[in-house]
């Protein structure tokens, strides 16, 4: 087991080093590149805190969508297997032919997976719900 | 055999090739003595250089220009001649551009294509662009405007477009746009079933060919256009414009991309669609709520996968920069927009 600061406080730390000490020193396009470094900080600072437990719900999402148990699932590790479980989807949507209903309970599965996704990436994105955009 | 890697031309040493080149042209065009003044590069370092500058002549006459320019021959998206003739073609229709004066395939200048036009004075960075247009309170005002300028646009009837743009012609364009995305489907890294919803639900709802084609510019939006205090003053960057579908132009600078945060603000972050529409409308044109969805649809899924490419091309170093790698999660962003377009009844 390593030392603290673990790795969560360390991207913290890491972050607050680019905000607070090196982005007031830089201008143009090395203030733009560490603004984004900055962020990608607070990306994985995110994904280390959620990114575990996100996977795990999309994993059961995807499973239930498909009508498959967790024996279904090829051994491997939980990210191996959400891949596969998200390949499975993508060829279920690319065939002619779905139940009827399929295309709807996708929807909600891939939404609230893409929302975790955000949550990550861009928390408070999905705020803004596009409702009036629809026809 | 040794041979010295040229160094990087440094940005001082560009401006006086630049000033140099443009004061030879201008005087062999106006045989007078010329002196360029003031120069400011506005996108220094993007693909083509462009550089404001006064052109003052013998007799102390100012005249405020811009030149835009490719530094090379040989990464021109639409040849420079088609598009400073298709700014004509713009301008005489009605629509807001630049005035061009010269245009020259001729390196010996600045050592690439070149058009030298009228220096619009406005804002173009979109967020500064919103912060002037909420001070001046003119969103509404540029979305009729916009709306305007499309349908003065897509009136132009296709044979009077340059003869390079009309050979690029497809007879559904929506059909083309779909097979282009299949090819950017196929090149992801990573299996991404919200895209096979995307690629599903617009297969299913392709629309037939256009009652009409018409010349579209393809990139109007916030970012490639000039906002004055009085409103929309210019439309700018004509390169990747085409013959096509006239709903393509009007859904994308209503995706949600070109807003900068003001969501609720469907065109461009400036104010909702109705005023997009009426200008349209009384400008001739014809307005497909369908038909603009369904583009809006393709464009947001374009955009995700543009992303996803740019993460490709940092991993397999292609294109390798921290910019490009932070695109990679950036695409949740598309695949959300698409997701909310795509919305079942009731949910």
């Amino acid at each position: 087991m390593q030392d603290r600061p673990d790795a969560r406080e360390l991207l913290a730390t890491l972050g607050d080093y680019l905000e607070g000490e090196l982005l007031p020193a830089l201008e143009g396009p090395l203030n733009y590149r560490t603004r984004v470094a900055l962020n990608l900080c607070r990306i994985l600072e995110r994904e280390t805190r959620l990114g575990s437990s996100y996977l795990l719900r999309e994993r059961e999402r995807l499973c239930r969508l498909l009508g498959l148990g967790l024996e279904d699932l090829l051994p491997g590790s939980l990210h191996d297997q959400v891949e596969d479980l998200n390949q499975q989807l993508a060829n279920e949507l690319a065939v002619g032919t779905l139940p009827a209903g399929f295309e709807a309970s996708a929807w909600d599965t891939l939404m609230a997976t893409t929302r975790d996704k955000l949550a990550i990436v861009r928390p408070g994105y999905d705020s803004y719900e596009a409702r009036e955009e629809a026809p | 055999m040794s041979q010295a890697n040229p160094q990087p031309e440094t940005g001082e040493a560009r401006r006086a090739r630049v000033a140099d080149g443009l004061a030879r042209f201008l005087d062999s065009q106006w045989n007078t003595d010329v002196r360029i003044e003031g120069m400011v590069e506005t996108s220094a370092g993007a693909r083509r250089g462009n550089v404001l500058f006064d052109a003052v002549t013998a007799d102390g006459r100012r005249q405020p220009l811009c030149v835009t320019y490719l530094p090379t021959l040989n990464i021109e998206l639409m040849n420079i001649l088609t598009e400073a003739e298709l700014i004509g073609v713009a301008e005489r229709a009605g629509v807001p551009v630049p005035h061009v004066h010269f245009a020259s395939e001729d390196p010996s200048w600045v050592g690439g294509p070149f058009f030298i036009s009228d220096r619009v004075e406005g804002e173009t960075v979109p967020r500064r662009v919103l912060r002037q247009v909420a001070a001046d309170g003119t969103g509404k005002a540029i979305v009729l405007a916009l709306g305007q300028a499309f349908a003065a646009l897509h009136q132009v009837p296709v044979e009077e477009a340059p003869a390079a743009l009309a050979e690029s012609g497809e007879t559904n364009p929506a059909e083309a746009a779909l097979a282009r995305l299949a090819e950017q489907m196929d090149m992801l890294l990573q299996p991404a079933p919200v895209f096979s919803l995307g690629m599903r639900w617009l297969s299913r709802e392709l629309p037939p060919p256009p009652p009409r084609l018409t010349i579209v510019h393809d990139d109007i939006r916030n970012g490639n256009i000039i906002v004055d205090d009085s409103g929309l003053a210019a439309v700018l960057d004509w390169e990747v414009a085409k013959i096509g579908d006239p709903m393509e132009d009007l859904a994308w600078p209503c995706l949600r991309c070109w807003r900068f945060g003001e969501d609720g603000k469907e065109v461009g972050g400036f104010a909702g669609r109705e005023g997009l529409i009426r200008g349209y409308r009384e400008g001739g044109g014809e307005f497909d709520a369908q038909r603009f969805h369904w583009w809006k649809v393709l464009g947001t899924m374009r955009w995700g996968l543009g992303l996803a490419g740019q993460a490709r091309g940092h991993l397999d170093g292609t294109f390798s920069n921290i910019v490009m790698a932070a695109s990679g999660r950036r695409v949740a962003e598309q695949e959300y927009d698409l997701l909310c377009l795509l919305r079942p009844r009731g949910r």
